[in-house]
Order: C-alpha cells, then structure tokens, then sequence
C-alpha cells in the first residue's frame, strides 16, 4: 500500500477506533454513545465513498493499459501467406476463364 | 521448376526446425489460469458493485454533496477528512471498465489460442489446393501440358504450410513478446486495486455495525441504570447471580465490567427480582454482542478472499512467464526470423511466377 494511502488508512483506524472505544465505554452517556455512533457511520461511509472514488479515479490509468494491449491485437497480423496464396490463385482462376474463352473464340 | 522447390522445401523444413514450437501446455494453462481469474473478479465487481449503490443510497439519504465533503467527526482528536470528493463517483464507471480490461485479454488470448491451434496453417494448404486445381483447369483449357506439375503441386502444398507454420510461430513470439508487458501490468493493477476495494467494503461494515455496537453496549448500561440507587445484594445466592452476570458482560465486551452499587444507606438492597430483569437484559446484550461479533468477522473473511484473488491475479502473470520462457528456450531472432520468411516468401513468388509464366 502506497505511503499516502497507509496515512489514509491509519487516519481511518485511529478515529475509528477512538469512536468505538466511545460507544463501548459503559460509561459514557447513551446520548455520547449515540453521537458516537452516527460519527462512526458517517466516517464509516464516507471512508468508503472516499475510496470508491479513488477505485474510479485510478480508472483512467487502467484504459491507457487497456489500449497498449489493444494496439497490440490490432496490429497482429492476418495470415500474409494465405492472402497472398489467395490472390494469386484468384488471378489463376481468371487467367484460365480468359483462355477458356480464347479457345472457345478459336474453335468458332 | 521442381528442382528449385525442393530445394524451397527443404530450406523450409530445416527453418522450422531450427525454432521453439509453440508452447501449447503453457499456454493451455495459462489461459485456464485467467479464465480462473476473471470469473474471480466479475464476483470482485458484482460485490463492489452493490457496496457502491449502498454509498449512493446513504449520500442521497444524506443530502449528498453536502454529506460527501469534508467531514469532522464526534470527538476523534484528529479529524477525519477524505482524500478525494465524492463528486467524482459518476464520471466514469469504474467497474466497468475493470469488467472490460478482462474482455480485452480474452481477445488477446483469442488471438494467441488461434495462432497455436494451426488453423491457419490449414487455410493455406486449403488455398494452395485450390491453386493448383485452378492452374490444372487452365493447363486442360490451353490444351498444353507442364512437365512435372502434378509432383510440383503436393511440393507448393508442403512448403506453403511449413512457411505459415513458420510465420504463426514468429507472430506468437511477438505477440507475447509485445503483450506481455500490457498484460502483466494489468494484472498488477488489479492487484493494487485490492486495498481500495477492501476499504470500500470495511468503510461501509463500520457503518452498519455502529448501531449493533450501540445496541451491545446499551443493553449493558440499562444493567448498570438497574443498579441505581440500590444497594448490592446482601444474599450469597443473589451475590452469585450478580457475579455471574458481571463474568458474562466481561466475557461479551472484553472489558473489566462490575456494577457500581449505590453507597447510601436509605437505598433499596437489590433483590432478586431485580436480578431478573438484569437477566433479561443480559440476554438481550448477548444477542446483540454475538450479532455484533459476527458482523465483525466479515473484514479477515474478505481480506482472505482478496488475498486468493491477488495470487489468482499473480498465478495468471507467471503462468504467462511461463510462455515466454518456454519461449526463449531455443531464442529465435525475431528480425532474422522475418528476414527468412520475406526470403521464403519471394522465393515461393518467383515459383509462381514461373508457373504463370508457363500459360
């Protein structure tokens, strides 16, 4: 874990921990319980909406991952060899219906 | 003519053998691997997907951006304040993207199955077949004849595929070679993904579980409001079931936990039937406590399951260095490679060109 995330994360230990030692102090009032509480849901929720937000804004990087494998894909090739085999034999095929045409001309 | 394709032929046979196969058990398994993998992570993202939606429900809940700012907590000595703004959420879906970055691997592999599986190498004999049955018709048409052109076509046949078997190799190789990287850094990514994605999760159980907290311990402070205003119980009997009471709570909340009893000598003694209902309410404190551990179990079982999805992510990497290693078993010049297959293939131009040129 990145340095600044661990800061983050410890942020997050340390004031939950301090809220839940609140809440579980039997004698702390049930109204600081309470206050405790709610603190300790909207740090809770806010944590984790505050790393959803950094998952989407690490999303950009992955995309630009994502393309270099694409380019990649992209540029392997077909099959040269069959192609060029392809068009060869495309150019036989005509060459024989030409002389087929010749031949049938010369026998008129 | 047909001197010159053998001599094509037997250049061929000898290139070929002069380089790697291609490593099909690895890459075999380094596809089961991924496939593995990525089943792993739509589940990964099903999960964060629903975590997600609970955010936006509780921001809504809470008048959203109001609620998304910076934000100070009861009394933490050090305020809490998120790094990042939740504004951010709805520009781009995360999730997604992540879901897709998986298909995108899976037509690279696609490409790589394919190269292995020889099709191409099919496809070729195929259209050299054709070839030559096209340039009998036109020998029949012309009404001449070739010397040797029947044992020359099973030749062209042999050294077409040995030719495509040699180029699928080298666009293997290259393919790893130059997909690797994107690939490997994927998965790291993915990987470094993990303690965000756990901190999304153990954000929000703090959240739900702050209330079950509350209820444990409050049920322990109805006990203690029980025991005001009344004097310890005097009898050894009522002594046990209060001591019993007290090892109980301590057992549940892992805290020193004795009732204080009140001191002044005008209060009541506490009496059984006060004891009953402290009873009840140790009942009631042992439903919410065991809730309360089992809620917190939740964070080690999702830590361990993100710990598998990492050496799954991590497997999938070097199931892949496996490829390439195979690979540089016998190291091919890739250029070089090329260069002879450019060669190869004017060689087989020229051929043709010299079977054109007997019509």
């Amino acid at each position: 874990m990145p340095h600044n995330d661990t800061q983050t994360r410890d942020a997050f230990d340390s004031a939950k921990a301090e809220l839940e030692r609140i809440i579980d102090d039997f004698n702390s009032t049930p109204d600081e319980a309470a206050a405790a509480t709610a603190a300790l849901t909207q740090l809770g929720m806010s944590f984790a909406a505050a790393n959803l937000a950094k998952f989407e804004a690490r999303t950009q990087f992955l995309l630009e991952l994502s393309a270099g494998l694409q380019v990649v894909i992209d540029s392997s090739q077909e099959n040269p060899i069959g192609t060029a085999l392809d068009d060869i034999t495309g150019n036989v095929v005509e060459l024989a219906e030409i002389a087929k045409s010749v031949k049938e001309l010369l026998a008129e | 003519m047909k001197r010159s394709l053998i001599i094509l032929l037997v250049i061929l046979t000898s290139l070929i053998a002069g380089c790697a196969e291609i490593p099909k058990s690895q890459l075999d398994a380094y596809v089961k691997v991924f496939s593995e993998a990525k089943q792993a992570s739509e589940q990964v993202m099903l999960d964060l997907s629903v975590s997600s939606k609970l955010i936006k429900d509780f921001e809504k809940k809470n008048n959203g951006d109001q609620a998304s700012q910076s934000s100070r907590f009861g009394t933490a000595s050090e305020p809490y304040v998120p790094p990042v703004r939740v504004k951010a959420l709805a520009r781009v879906n995360g999730i997604s993207a992540r879901l897709a970055v998986f298909e995108v691997i899976d037509q690279y592999n696609t490409v790589l199955v394919t190269l292995a599986s020889g099709e191409s190498i099919q496809k070729v004999k195929d259209s050299t077949s054709q070839l030559v049955e096209s340039a009998s018709l036109l020998i029949d048409v012309a009404g001449s004849s070739v010397p040797g052109l029947s044992q020359a076509a099973g030749l062209i046949k042999v050294a077409a595929a040995a030719a495509e078997k040699y180029r699928t190799r080298a666009e293997f190789a290259n393919l790893i070679r130059d997909g690797r990287p994107h690939v490997s850094k994927i998965l790291h990514f993915l990987i470094d993904d993990t303690p965000t994605i756990v901190n999304v999760h153990e954000g929000i159980w703090t959240a739900e579980i702050a209330p079950l907290r509350l209820k444990a311990s409050n049920s322990v402070r109805e006990i203690i409001m029980l025991a005001k205003n009344r004097q310890a119980p005097t009898t050894d009997a009522d002594k046990k079931l209060v001591d019993a009471i007290e090892k109980r709570i301590n057992q549940l909340s892992g805290q020193t936990f004795k009732i204080r009893w009140s001191a002044q000598t005008g209060d009541k003694v506490a009496d059984r039937a006060l004891i009953s209902k402290m009873r009840i309410k140790l009942s009631e404190a042992e439903g919410h406590y065991l809730e309360l551990a089992k809620a917190s179990e939740k964070s080690p079982s999702l830590r361990a399951v993100m710990n598998r999805y990492n050496n799954l992510l991590l497997a999938t990497d070097e199931a892949m260095e496996h490829i390439e290693k195979a690979l540089e078993k016998k190291p091919v010049d890739v250029s070089k490679m090329i260069l002879e297959l450019l060669e190869t293939a004017m060689a087989l131009k020229q051929e043709y060109a010299a079977f054109r040129a007997n019509f």
